[in-house]
């Protein structure tokens, strides 16, 4: 009887002893199993996710900052040291501070001669001409090719069509046209002229012509495209209150993308002193002074020479017409905003 | 009655009337040049110096002779660069240019809008400081910097140049992105999707008509841009300088007689007016640019 107790105890035993190893065979196999687990399902926190985000938006930010630091913060930096300098160019020696010299010789040029008092009212005729008669215009284009009246999609195509040819050969065909072809025609009916574009008085004309006819291209597509923008039952109840075009135009178009227009109209005043007026691809470096215009001046002097001779008075000119235009370009923004209707739909 | 209502009715287009009347008329004026152009360009020199508007047999020699007669000596004299070469010098810096440009302004603006990141503001402020605060007459101090960074008078120079974020584009492409659902990119995430993913696979194709717009756009732009390779690249003609001085500096140029130059214009005009035919739609997208706010 003990002897058969004492082998049931070994038997117990044993079985316990089998089971302790398999129940330590089955928790590594867990842990293992839970380890492979997490290892083939990431689990993501919010924070690693935020981690990666950053890493991401800062490696592809990086680049295109430093860009930004040397292209833009660094030249404009340079531009303003390099109007307080001269340029020399002989042993070794390229640059040499002059302290204002530079600024003493614009204001001498343009308080006792004639030539830079006639580029201010130049870059000043292009800007308010496009302004009163450029801008308009492609408004009203820009409503009659969202209103998708007759041909419209064709005009379209024929106002975008200057945006598309290099203003190299616009030019050469404007001036042959106007110079060659319009003097020709009007000889055949008898008519003596001269040539527009050779002739002083009338090569101002001629050339604001040439520049608001080129300049609707991308305008037309931007106005337009802001207009699509407008919800069609704002239009639906003021046809249905017999609202005329025009009164549309000026009392839902206009305020709907005064936005848009607005952005435009600054950045219209940004360049009056940059604006070349097509005057390089018209005339080469020949235009005569009754069209030269300031962004024309200081293209020239860049581009003249073979020397950097000019470059200290050329960024002298443009640190002025910075100063003269940030308050101005301000004021604008002010006054825009000002009269902004600022509809929201 | 029909009278009256006729009245009414021509009362109320007489706006449209008068915007199509002056549509018209500039239709005209465009054709009439674009009809000269092509005229000249088929006559043979005696023929037009005889009569330069009146009719006279097609001349299409213009067109083969100008691949000869339009070239450049650049690299002081060392090295003769004809048509064919400066076509796909404009190809090189037009394409290289649009796609750095394109590419990089689509990126940074994808980031701002949809990354909350205390850099946005700085990011954005400096793109509309550098259209609202005018910095005039900085070409000297550019060239003084694309010298230092040995960028001056190379190929890929003028590409390392424009691939910037600033400008107008920026505001076209974050308006975009701002409109676009951020439930797409949260979907994406949720299924495992990592940042770059997200941004390559989902985000971009469905804004894929707006950069095909811009990169057209800007494509065109640089194609016909004459005063950067004109300053930048100056041993690098593309057509546009080629033509330039084709036609303002003959002595410069070979042999231009004004149907050789008709010829050259036309040269450098058709290959975007193909372009033009064939992606018309896309040329005139929707382009949208809001305020600037900020």
């Amino acid at each position: 009887m003990k002897r058969q107790k004492n082998s049931g105890d070994v038997q117990t035993k044993f079985e316990l002893f089998l089971s302790r190893i398999s129940d330590y065979f089955y928790n590594i196999s867990v842990k293992l199993h839970s380890k492979k687990k997490n290892k083939g399902e990431k689990t993501v926190s919010m924070a690693s996710n935020r981690k990666k985000q950053l890493v991401f938006y800062f490696s592809l930010v990086a680049l295109p900052i430093i860009h930004y630091l040397i292209f833009y913060v660094g030249v404009n930096i340079n531009s303003i040291l390099l109007a307080f300098k001269e340029y020399v160019g002989v042993n070794g020696v390229v640059y040499r501070p002059v302290g204002f010299a530079n600024f003493e010789r614009f204001f001498q040029e343009f308080f006792h001669g004639q030539m830079l008092k006639q580029m201010l009212v130049n870059s000043l005729t292009f800007y308010f001409v496009g302004l009163i008669v450029g801008l308009p215009l492609a408004l009203f284009f820009s409503f009659y090719i969202y209103k998708k009246y007759f041909l419209s999609e064709f005009f379209r195509v024929v106002l975008f069509f200057p945006s598309i040819i290099s203003s190299v050969v616009t030019a050469f065909m404007y001036l042959f046209m106007v110079d060659v072809g319009l003097v020709e025609i009007m000889a055949k009916f008898g008519v003596e002229m001269l040539p527009p574009l050779g002739e002083p008085e009338m090569r101002m004309p001629a050339v604001l012509f040439y520049n608001v006819m080129m300049s609707f291209g991308t305008n037309i597509i931007m106005y337009s495209s802001a207009m699509t923008r407008i919800p069609v039952s704002v239009v639906e109840y003021a046809a249905i209150d017999g609202v005329k075009p025009f009164k549309e135009f000026v009392s839902i178009t206009i305020p709907l993308i005064f936005d848009t227009m607005s952005t435009f109209l600054i950045v219209g005043v940004t360049g009056i002193f940059t604006n070349q007026a097509h005057l390089y691809a018209l005339f080469a470096k020949s235009a005569g002074i009754e069209v030269q215009t300031f962004g024309y001046y200081t293209f020239l002097l860049t581009n003249l020479g073979v020397t950097e001779i000019e470059f200290p008075y050329a960024a002298t000119l443009g640190i002025i017409f910075t100063l003269i235009l940030v308050p101005l370009t301000m004021f604008v923004r002010w006054l825009l905003a000002k009269i902004n209707p600022d509809v929201q739909y | 009655m029909r009278r009256k209502k006729f009245k009414i009715q021509s009362k109320n287009y007489l706006f449209m009337g008068i915007v199509l009347a002056v549509l018209i008329a500039y239709t005209i004026f465009m054709f009439s040049i674009l009809f000269f152009t092509v005229a000249t360009s088929l006559k043979f020199n005696p023929d037009y110096l005889i009569d330069p508007i009146g009719f006279s047999p097609l001349y299409f020699q213009n067109y083969k002779n100008a691949f000869s007669a339009f070239y450049q000596i650049v690299k002081n004299g060392k090295q003769v660069v004809y048509l064919g070469d400066m076509l796909l010098y404009s190809l090189i810096y037009a394409l290289s240019c649009a796609l750095g440009h394109m590419i990089v302004t689509s990126v940074m603006s994808y980031l701002v809008a949809k990354y909350k990141v205390w850099l946005n503001k700085f990011i954005y402020t400096t793109v509309i400081i550098a259209m609202v605060l005018p910095v005039v007459g900085a070409l000297p101090s550019q060239i003084q910097m694309a010298k230092a960074f040995g960028l001056y008078n190379t190929l890929f120079g003028p590409c390392v140049m424009q691939s910037s974020y600033l400008g107008m584009y920026f505001l076209v492409f974050y308006a975009t992105f701002k409109g676009l659902s951020d439930e797409y990119i949260e979907a994406a995430t949720i299924d495992g999707a990592g940042q770059f993913t997200v941004m390559l696979k989902i985000v971009f194709p469905l804004v894929k008509t707006s950069m095909f717009a811009v990169f057209v756009l800007l494509f065109i732009g640089y194609w016909n841009d004459y005063s950067t390779p004109l300053i930048y690249m100056f041993d690098y003609p593309t057509a546009a300088v080629g033509l330039f001085n084709f036609v303002y500096n003959p002595s410069q140029a070979g042999t231009a007689t004004i149907p050789l130059r008709m010829a050259g214009c036309m040269i450098l005009f058709l290959p975007i007016f193909l372009l033009f035919i064939f992606f018309k739609d896309i040329f005139m997208g929707n382009l949208t640019v809001g305020g600037l706010k900020g």
